[in-house]
This record gives structure tokens, sequence and C-alpha cells, in this order.
């Protein structure tokens, strides 16, 4: 009998639990996604690092699994809170409260199944999304990724796992509530906010806190980033940042509605009174809960700009880390056997063709006449200066679209270390071989082309005399794209065939360079690190919708009868519709104004680092990607809100 | 006089195929203005019904309902919910005030709907205030008043607009009796002194006995009509109670 009524009672009341699915399905949508991921087999075959990218993305697994488990045992009891009654009614007629779990476990288990088939399906569909994702990432032709059992299992397990963890709160709760409560419902006292001002304070202060700490951090990664200096008091400034928005969202949720209630014009205006009434308790009860779910979401923001903006920057990045496509550094002290540079280039002519060589020279004197005069000869980290002459360097930058230089009697420092551009060259002279040179210029923004933390150009006749400790070559190749870790392990059976050799080619030093190496390298980690950030990011902010909408629907029953009071007394349905958005739209909404407005100095401080780091290109993509983001989750949240609103509408306003 | 409430053969069904109820079968009534109406009846005779379709709150399934003059079942959704803020009065059995609004936001709550300014909607508060003697609670919530001070607030609430009508749905049904009796003579208050006709339903024969006529409905039909008349209020009650007598139906009297 009682599996009869659980499935009346779940066919009754399916449109009323709708959050309640949805919710469901879409994190068992992201636990299987993410699971199938993991296990994947095209991942492992694309990803170098498949260990570590496999532990990253467990412990996302985690995180959402902790996730699911506190929004489904939430859910729950939003469930059994709006069922009170009835549940109060059933153990009036005699029910035992062991029946009564009964027909809530069969009930919840029912629905929790359909959504697990239909979380099960738009997670296959989402895993084919992110895997393209990944793909694209990774440079791959994209292809339709296999499922696999483990992911599907792991999914089941932790949905079980999940659904029984929420079960036992729910036991504990109907073994525990007594039949009045239930009946009548828990007597809410509504308490008015004291002393709004104090709590206005809390948000102006906390408000100038989040300024500071925003403005201090980046002042600090500015320093980093263009002086090379550490970052100081990281630590600190995130966890004022953290406090502050807390403590601004509490401050607002306690302030806002009693500040606007202490001003007659404006709340006897209309519905104004009633709105604010009806804010006031919701707000100031989870004035906490704002701080922790802005905080969420804003973290949310952050994060999935950063991994876009780092994945923009990326082939700029790329391009001015690696200018060639292929580089050889030698450097007589770090190898002492004879390097087979032929046989090396024979290999890179049989996989990708060679279009140009260009070789070039590095000098050496055994002083530190130029690094005298840095920070790194002060700290004893200094090595002896290095010199390249003119005809190498323009030689070599030529193909790269630099101007050639010309250096009559004159030397310049080329570095791309921010230190170098602390140094002050101009009054030194440099002496050698009877000759005196005079500074020309200190430039940081040339391709990187040495390891070097710097070296002076000088007119070809300046190196006379000094030790030639590098002959390096760049090369152009045939193939601007082509399987760069292949090439790698090539080049390195080639070296160490000749020689005792390190025991695993992992292990050795190569000399070589190459940008498509690296650049699979780089897309590994973008590739987690992006399709990391949205998840984590859609998690929190799935998290804190579903909440925010099972706040709205769990107090729907009293809201009823204050809208049918309303109706009573003249308030047509137009004006009813009006009230309710107002009331759900600046409860959903106050939580995510700061994330969204978080997007603008975001986008700006992006931008910044970026143009330090010289890509402009990549920093004017910028805007429109945070742009992107957050219309993108101002969408999904407007998607959850408009679905939390309809329903609201539906049970609580009153039509004629 | 002038007729406040006009009602025409007004029948209402519910359900629909083989399930029909009749709750209303061609009544017709009129209540003049200033006029204080009981109607009684037992459980299921239409008592509630008819309040409801005088309320806007349903709609008639034939017959007309005029209120001051306007035909109501021909107006639209929104005519109706401006014609409820604007000309009826409603005090119901459960107080129906809002448990997060304040008293005086309960009671200046129909005129904020009309958007009126606050310093004309703060000094009518204040007069219905007064008049219902509710002055001391306006600050307070309605968890912190006694159950009668609750309902003359929503009577202050009902009167604030100045209705054409004030209807009241069994308003002492959550009342002990010292508290019902002193709600009626709130009621004959505002009926003699502030000039509001009301429209009264009631199971309770002594409740009845305070207005100045009773309508007793049967079957959802008007069975028979009491008019007080020059005669005093236990004579009323007597002549109330010797009705229900007749009637046979199930209610109260005391």
């Amino acid at each position: 009998m009682y599996f009869k009524l659980a499935f009346r009672n779940v066919k009754r009341q399916l449109g009323n639990y709708l959050i309640y699915f949805i919710t469901v399905a879409l994190t068992v949508a992201l636990l299987f996604a993410v699971n199938n991921i993991i296990y994947s087999r095209n991942l492992a075959v694309f990803v170098d690092r498949g260990e570590s990218a496999k532990t990253t993305l467990q412990i996302i697994v985690v995180m959402i699994s902790m996730v699911v488990a506190f929004v489904l045992s939430y859910a729950t009891s939003f469930l059994l809170k709006r069922r009170k009654r009835e549940f109060g009614t059933y153990l009036t007629l005699g029910m035992t409260r062991r029946d009564l779990l009964t027909i809530f476990l069969v009930e919840t288990l029912l629905i929790c199944l359909i959504a697990l088939g239909a979380g099960l399906a738009a997670g296959g569909f989402l895993f084919q999304g992110l895997m393209a994702v990944m793909m694209k990432l990774l440079e791959m032709r994209f292809a339709i990724a296999a499922y696999s059992a483990e992911g599907f299992s792991r999914t089941i397990l932790l949905t079980v796992g999940i659904f029984l963890t929420a079960s036992i709160a729910s036991a504990v709760y109907l073994k525990s509530v007594s039949i009045y409560d239930l009946i009548h419902g828990e007597k809410k006292v509504e308490k008015g906010v004291r002393h709004p001002v104090c709590w206005f304070l809390l948000t102006f202060v906390s408000l100038v806190g989040m300024l500071a700490c925003g403005g201090l951090f980046f002042r600090e990664m500015d320093k980093v980033l263009s002086g090379g200096a550490k970052l100081e008091g990281a630590g600190i400034l995130l966890s004022g940042f953290i406090l502050s928005v807390v403590g601004f969202h509490a401050g607002l949720a306690k302030s806002m509605v009693a500040l606007f209630l202490r001003m007659p014009g404006f709340r006897s205006r209309g519905f104004n009174t009633f709105v604010l009434r009806q804010l006031s308790g919701s707000l100031s009860a989870n004035a906490l809960m704002f701080g922790a779910l802005a905080l969420l979401m804003t973290f949310a923001v952050v994060g999935t700009n950063f991994s876009f903006i780092q994945k923009a920057g990326q082939e700029e990045a790329l391009l001015g880390e690696y200018p060639y496509d292929i580089m050889y550094y030698s450097n007589k002290y770090e190898r002492s056997e004879e390097f087979p540079l032929e046989a090396a280039e024979s290999v890179i002519e049989k996989y990708v063709g060679i279009k140009k060589r260009i070789p070039y020279r590095i000098f050496e004197t055994g002083r530190q006449d130029f690094y005298s005069r840095t920070r790194w000869y002060e700290e004893w980290m200094a090595p002896g200066d290095s010199f390249m002459p003119v005809s190498d360097f323009n030689a070599v930058m030529a193909p790269l679209g630099v101007e050639p230089v010309s250096l009559e009697g004159q030397y310049m420092i080329v570095g791309n270390n921010p230190i170098v551009g602390e140094a002050d060259w101009s009054d030194m002279v440099y002496e050698w071989g009877g000759k005196s040179y005079t500074y020309h210029s200190c430039r940081l923004d040339y391709p990187k082309i040495s390891y070097l933390y710097f070296y002076v150009v000088v007119p070809d006749e300046a190196v006379q005399g000094m030790e030639c400790v590098e002959q390096s070559v760049a090369y152009l190749t045939e193939q601007n794209r082509f399987d760069g870790m292949a090439l790698e392990r090539a080049l390195r059976q080639v070296v160490y065939a000749s020689t005792d050799g390190p025991a695993s080619l992992t292990d050795g030093r190569l000399e070589f360079e190459i940008r498509e190496y690296h650049r699979q390298e780089e897309n590994n980690v973008s590739a987690i690190l992006v399709v990391g950030a949205l998840f984590v990011s859609a998690v929190f902010l799935l998290l804190a919708m579903a909440i925010l909408a099972l706040k709205i629907l769990s107090s729907l029953g009293e809201d009823r009868q204050r809208y049918e009071i309303c109706f009573r007394l003249g308030m047509g349905e137009r004006e009813q519709c009006r009230a309710l958005f107002r009331q759900t739209f600046s409860f959903f909404l106050l939580p995510f104004i700061l994330p969204c407005v978080m997007s603008i100095p975001v986008a700006w401080f992006g931008r910044h680092v970026l143009r330090i780091a010289q890509m402009e290109a990549a920093a004017d993509n910028v805007p429109l990607i945070t742009g992107i983001v957050a219309a993108g989750m101002a969408v999904l949240y407007l998607l959850y809100y408009t679905a939390a609103y309809l329903i609201a509408k539906r049970t609580v306003v009153r039509g004629g | 006089m002038n007729c406040i409430l006009e009602i025409e053969n007004v029948t209402k069904y519910y359900g629909r195929g083989s399930v029909v109820t009749k709750a209303l079968d061609g009544i017709s009534f009129q209540v003049k203005k200033g006029e204080f109406t009981a109607i009684m009846g037992a459980s299921g005779s239409g008592k509630s019904t008819l309040l409801n379709v005088i309320s806007t709150i349903d709609q008639v399934s034939s017959g007309t309902v005029r209120v001051d003059g306007r035909e109501l079942t021909e107006m639209k959704e929104n005519e109706l919910s401006l014609f409820r803020r604007d000309r009826l009065g409603f005090i119901f059995q459960e107080y129906n005030l809002l448990d997060t609004l304040t008293i005086g936001e309960n009671i200046v709550l129909p005129l904020n709907l009309r958007k009126m300014n606050h310093e004309e909607s703060d000094g009518r508060l204040r007069k219905a205030a007064e008049a219902l003697d509710v002055t001391e609670q306006l600050d307070k919530f309605p968890r912190e008043l006694s159950g009668g001070q609750r309902q003359r607030a929503a009577c202050a609430r009902a009167l604030i607009t100045d209705p054409a009508l004030v209807l009241a749905d069994e308003p002492t049904g959550a009342l002990d009796s010292a508290n019902a009796r002193n709600l009626m003579k709130t009621f004959q208050r505002m009926n003699r002194s502030l000039g509001a006709t009301i429209l009264m339903v009631t199971h309770d024969a002594l409740m009845g006995s305070y207005a100045d006529r009773v309508l007793f409905l049967k079957d959802g039909r008007i069975w028979n009509e009491v008019h007080r008349g020059e005669r005093n209020r236990q004579d009323m009650y007597r002549e109330i109670w010797s009705t229900c007598a007749a009637l046979g139906g199930e209610t109260d009297v005391f």
C-alpha cells in the first residue's frame, strides 16, 4: 500500500519537484561527464601527462561529489519541508515513522532514478561537448569519444552514495520531528533587523576592504610582473578579500531592506512595503549564505576568465618564448663530449624539412663588468658577461621581422628579464681589445633567442680575443605544424645513441627546443586548466542556483497565503506577478551582482598582464572573453531563475 | 436609501458532466446603503459561495451581481481587481493579516495599492486606528496581538479605503465569546457611527442578532428573512433562533 501511495504522490507532485529534478539531473550529468573524461581512452592517448590530468580531474570529481551530496541533502530537506503537513497527517492517521520514511524514500528514489536517467543522457552529450573542447584545445581532430564502463559505474556508485547520505539526513529528521511541528510548522518568529545602520556600515567597510584588497593585490602583481619582485602578503590579501565579500553581502542583506523600510515615501508606493517585508526575513536569515554563494561564484568567474585569458595568450607567449620552429643551444660547459649535430639535423630534415638554418655565437670574457651593475651581482648569482657579434644578431633577428641594428663603437644590452630593465649602463664605457664602446640601448622586447639573463650585442670586431662558448642554430622548418613530441623523441635517440647516455631518454638534457613540442605540452596544460575551470565554475554556479531556487520554493506555502490575502485586497494578477518577480529576483540576484561586476576588474587586470607580456593581440581579446563568460553565466543564471519563478508564479499568484 | 448591492437571479454550479452541484439557485436580494445584513444557514447552504461571488473572488454561472451600481459579471479581471481594491472591504475568519507586515502596514496596504501619497495614507491610518482602538498596536506584528486585537486591525484595514460594502466571512469564528461580542459591537459602531454597509456571513445566531436584517439560506436559495425593525437584540435573537429551529439546520444557537 505504501509503495502505491508513494507512486501516486510522485505522479501528482511532479510539477512541484521540477527544480529538485533539474538539480539532481544536472549534477548527475556533470558527474557522468567528468568521470568519463577521467577514464577516457581518448584523453589518455592525447594528453601526454595522462596521470597528472587524471589526478587533477579526480580531485575535481571529489569536489563535485561533495557539492552534489550537499545539494541533494538540501533538496531532500526542501521536499520534506514542503510536505510537512501531509506527513503530519499520515502520522496522526496511525502510520509509524518507519512507514513514513519508507514512503518518502520510495518517492525520492523514484524521482532520483528518473533524474539519474535524464542526467546520464544529458551527461552523455555534455561529455562529448567537453571532449570536443578538449580536443580543440589539444589541437586534435574531433572524433566521437568512447564512453567508459568505469566512468559509468563510478557515476552510479557516487550517486547511490550521495542518495544514501541524503536519505540518512531525512531519516534523522523524520525520526526526531514532532507531529505538532509537522502539522503546524515550526513557529517562525519574524525578527526585525537590529541596528540596520551598523550593518550598512559593515557593508560600506567591506566594500572599501574589497576595493583595497583588490587594489593592493593588483599593485603587488604589477610589481611582480614588471619588476621581478616576489608577491608579498598574498595570503593576507586573499583572506581580506574573502572576509570583505562575505561581510559585504551579510551587511547588505541585513541592512538594505531595513533602510528602505525607513523611507516612508518609497515604501508607501504600491506594493513596495509588501515586497520589502517579504524580502526582509529571507534576506536577513540567509545573510551569511549570500556571502558564501557570492564568494563561490566570484571564484567561478575569476577562474574561468583566467583560464580563457591564459589560453588566449598562449600562442603569443609561445612565439615570444620560442620564436623559431627549432632552436639548438649549445654550451661547451654543459656538454663535454661532441654533440652529433649533423645526425640530429638529418633527423629534423627527415621529419619536417629544414627551410633555413641560421647559426649565431655567444662569446665570453670571464669578467662581470656588465653583471656588476645588476641585482644578480649583489645576490652573488651573476655569471660572466656574454657577448654576441652584431652580424650574428642581425642574421638571427632578420627572419623574425626585426630591423637590423647598427652599432658603431657602441654596445646594446638585450634581455627578457625585468631585472635587466632596472639596471643602468648609460654611463658605462666598455673597454676591450684596446677599444672603447659606449652605451647604445637596453632592450627587453626582442624575441628570445638565448637562455641567458641578458647578452651584450657588440660590433663584430669587439669579440676578437673573446672565447666562443656557444654555437647555436635557429631553424625555420618546411612544415609549420608537426608532431613535436615524436621529433623530440627521435632527436633524443640520436643524441644519446652515440654516448653512454642516461638510463631513460627523458632524463638527459637535450639542446633542442622544438616549438611544436612545447605547444603540445602547453595545450595539455591549458586543456586541463580550461576544462577543470569550466567544471568547477559550473558546479559552483549550479550549487548557488539550486540553493537559491530551493530557498525560494521552500517558502511558497507561506507566500501563497500572503498573496491570496493581497488578491482579496485588490492586488490584480499582474501586480502579484510584478511583486513576486521583484521579491524573487532581488533574492536570486543579490549574490550574483558582485561576481558579474568582478568581470570588469578581471578583464582590466588580464589585459594589463598580457600587455606587460607584450601580447597585444591577446590583450585586445580579453574584454570579449570576459564579456562572453559573464554573459554565459548570466544566461544560465537567468534560465534557472526563470524556472524557479514560473513554478513560484504557478503556486503563488492568484488569478481571477 | 441607495442600493449598494443588487443580486438578481444568481445561480452557481460547481463541477462538470454528471457530477454537478448547484451551490446557488436563483438568489435575488438587495442591500441598502448603511445596512448591516447577516447571512445565515447550515453548512453547504451556499453562504460562502454567495459571499465569494459578491466579493468577485468567484464567478456566477448565471444572473447578475451589482455593487454600487456596477455590474460585476461584465467586468474584466483587471477591473475586478481595481474594484475589489477601491470599493470592497474584507474581514475574514482567520483575520488574514500578513504576518510579515506590522499592523500599521497591514491596515495601510490597500491605500498603498492605490498609490496614495504617504501623508494622506498616514492620516487615514491614524483615523482608522483610533476608530477601531488599535493605535497602540500599529508598530507591532500580528503575532504579538490577541485575536480580538487582530480582528479589530482587520476591521480597520477593511474600512480604511472607505468601501461601498464591507464583506465579513465568519469574522467571529476564531474568537472566544467575549471577543466575539466585542467584535460585533465594533461592527455595530462601524455601521452606525461610520456609516459602513456590512454584509456578514455567520452560522452563529447570537452574532446574527447584532445585524439589522438576517437572510436565511437553504439549498442555495433564500429561505427566509428577518428584520430587526424596532426590536431589541434579545428579541431579534429569539426570532433568529426560532427561524433556525424551523430551518432544521446546524446553526449554532446559544
